[in-house]
């Protein structure tokens, strides 16, 4: 619970930012607060982790239909995550468009956020499901590895 | 530190000659050694880099008060090219697709990781943050199609770097740029048509070997038992080899691989000048 008041008010000043016509990367990074890394894998069912509406994960999840938040409270973000970040500490990891760690994936650097998933692709497995795609709203599950 | 030494001597011998005989006689002879410098950093001084910012990692997580074992970088010990097709039949045999070769380096859990597992919820926190940083704040790349990448300019990774290569948010920028350019080009060569042109007889040559993929890429979506995949891979790079698939990815992902050093051509620059400037801060540590 304790970011998301943070939260909260980086959605007022990325709303506000976006009343202009164009916000710029600059802006955009500016306005996104977050909490600390822990160890785990965040993804957010809002672009730049807008909403409190998340799920992490500290091992493997072969299906994000179940998840856990950060308070414990049941969530799914199957086909649902608009940003992530990956808050491990040495590792990375791939994010699949299937469950079973299955179909097209892409992998996330440590200590990396990508605030919106619209814009990035799954990039590895180019003959599986969902490769080309934009990511968002179609992660399904994610397994931690040694590098990129 | 007796490279550093050498080096030093010819830039202070350099500077000397630019004072008596002036800048016009040796300016050109200077342009020219430039122009000479290879594009890239070689792979020795890429390692000395990297152990450099190993070495400055391991300070500042040790000032905060943690344990850091410098362990050496995570290598696949599967070859990039056998993402398109595996074309060594020995390698085949032996490994298949290298699945279990993944498996076992994934296996091996870096001392790290070991360590950081053992701490309690809260100092596996305060570790985690003093390596990558609080916020995904301070540090931005927008790679090619968009993407908006976030990474801390604090912590002990990003202060590692900074301390190396002075500039960091060109050098985060950079690189994750950089970076990309390997997803990238895996789309490209993909996409060729010369590669499409080529499947068929790769595929007729797997058919009569018992297998029905119109492509390596599908013939890898399966998940398979290990002496399946041995088989398969062993036809796979069989039929790569006598129709002549495997020297065509080979050679596509050279050509796409130098025609996107081109176009990104200034960026590359602007890495390779912050490591050499960086190497010798690198063997001074």
């Amino acid at each position: 619970m304790r970011f998301m008041k943070k939260a909260v008010a980086a959605g007022a000043i990325l709303v506000a930012a976006m009343g202009g016509a164009v916000v710029s990367p600059t802006s955009a990074s500016a306005a996104v607060t977050a909490p600390p890394p822990d160890g785990h894998l965040y993804a957010w069912l809002d672009i730049n982790a807008g909403e409190y509406y998340h799920c992490r994960w500290v091992g493997n999840d072969d299906n994000w239909t179940n998840c856990t938040d950060w308070d414990g409270v049941a969530r799914n973000m199957h086909d649902r995550a608009s940003s992530v970040q990956n808050r491990g500490y040495t590792k990375e990891v791939n994010l699949y468009n299937d469950a079973g760690q299955r179909g097209a994936w892409r992998c996330l650097s440590r200590g990396e956020f990508w605030p919106d998933l619209r814009n990035v692709r799954f990039n590895r497995g180019s003959s599986e499901t969902g490769y080309n795609y934009p990511m968002e709203n179609r992660i399904s599950s994610h397994l931690w590895v040694s590098s990129c | 530190m007796t490279r550093i030494g050498r080096r030093g001597a010819g830039l202070m011998a350099a500077a000397g000659l630019v004072a008596v005989v002036g800048v016009t006689v040796v300016r050109p002879q200077f342009s020219a050694a430039e122009a000479e410098r290879p594009a890239q950093v070689s792979v020795d001084e890429v390692e000395e880099l990297e152990r450099a910012e190993q070495i400055l990692i391991q300070r500042c997580i040790e000032r905060a008060g943690f344990q850091y074992m410098i362990v050496p970088r995570f290598v696949d010990p599967v070859p990039f090219t056998f993402s398109y097709v595996v074309d060594d039949a020995g390698w085949a045999d032996k490994h298949g697709y290298g699945a279990a070769l993944r498996r076992r380096a994934e296996a091996k859990v870096d001392p790290n990781e070991r360590y950081f597992r053992s701490l309690p919820p809260t100092r596996q926190e305060a570790l985690a943050t003093a390596l990558n940083g609080p916020e995904p704040v301070g540090l931005t790349a927008t790679l090619p199609g968009g993407q908006v990448v976030q990474h801390s300019d604090k912590g002990c990774q990003s202060e590692a770097q900074r301390e190396l290569y002075g500039d960091l948010p060109t050098w985060y920028a950079s690189t994750k740029v950089i970076q990309n350019l390997k997803g990238h080009r895996f789309g490209m060569v993909l996409g060729d048509p010369r590669y499409q042109a080529a499947l068929p007889a790769w595929s007729e040559c797997m058919r009569d070997r018992g297998y029905r993929f119109t492509s390596p890429d599908a013939a890898r979506s399966e998940k398979l038992t290990q002496v399946v995949e041995l088989r398969q891979a062993g036809a796979e790079a069989r039929c790569a080899i006598s129709t002549g698939l495997g020297a065509l990815v080979r050679e596509l992902d050279t050509s796409y691989d130098a025609q996107l050093r081109e176009e990104h051509q200034s960026l590359l620059a602007t890495r390779v000048d912050l490591q050499r400037r960086a190497l010798p801060k690198a063997r001074a540590l």
